[in-house]
């Protein structure tokens, strides 16, 4: 489960909680990226219908 | 898991190419998406398993809304719904079916944590076949299935690039990117350092 790690952040202490942080900040910046390079590729399109 | 979910986003895209890739990673993920408020409000919570100290499948995972039977039944439909009238009915089911994917691979690693019903009413046999307790045996299946979406991913990718004559490469990369950040994270989650 994301987030998981924000309650084991805590218990670290701040340093923990912003290593937490920077890591899910990285999972979504990766979901970000991998999107934006898909979005770039000549996927069909249903008719009618937009990106 | 974490990892396993993306993983078999990319998966499904290389089936069902109409929809947006981002889409389906960020549906299959919309129950842990929404487990982060109310955790954060102590609505849901975690709680290391007897004898451990957490990490990778080491929680007992108390997430009786989102990730009860019918709350995340209903949390799928809300999330696809929300994509009909922009990319039509048959991507809107798409992600309904990709994010309710998640309490299905969730089922095979919980520990019996997860309800029936919305906030555990009733009190009825929670769900959860307990995977987390061979470790080894969820990360290989979570590797299996990165490394099986990318590969799909990859054949699709490859295939309607070729076929319009543009974005090979960016195929190329789109598919690395899936496999290896799909392991990296995959790698952070086993670690303890990614809940």
């Amino acid at each position: 489960v994301i987030g998981a790690a924000a309650r084991r952040g805590a218990d670290k202490g701040e340093q923990g909680e912003a290593v937490d942080n920077a890591v899910h900040s990285g999972v979504i910046f990766f979901v970000i990226v991998v999107g934006l390079v898909d979005a770039g590729l000549p996927w069909p399109v249903p008719k009618g219908c937009s990106r | 898991m974490i990892a396993g979910h993306f993983g078999f986003a990319a998966g499904v895209k290389a089936a069902e190419q109409q929809t947006p890739l981002w889409a389906l990673m960020l549906s299959t993920v919309w129950l842990d998406i929404v487990f982060v408020p109310l955790f954060l409000m102590g609505i849901e919570t975690l709680e290391p398993v007897a004898g451990l100290t957490g990490g990778y499948g080491a929680n007992i995972i108390h997430a009786d809304y989102t990730h009860s039977l019918v709350g995340a039944a209903a949390l799928s439909a809300v999330f696809g719904a929300a994509f009909v009238f922009r990319w039509g009915l048959r991507s809107g089911v798409v992600l309904a079916l990709v994010s309710f994917s998640h309490w299905v691979l969730d089922l095979i690693v919980h520990r019996a944590d997860m309800p029936l019903l919305p906030g555990d009413i009733g009190h009825f046999p929670r769900f959860g076949f307990g995977l987390w307790q061979l470790p080894q045996a969820t990360i290989a299946i979570e590797a299996l299935l990165v490394v099986a979406g990318a590969w799909l991913y990859y054949r699709a990718a490859r295939s309607v690039s070729k076929a319009a004559g543009r974005g090979i490469a960016r195929a190329d990369i789109a598919s690395l990117l899936i496999l290896i950040g799909g392991l990296g994270v995959l790698a952070l989650d086993v670690s303890g350092i990614l809940g």
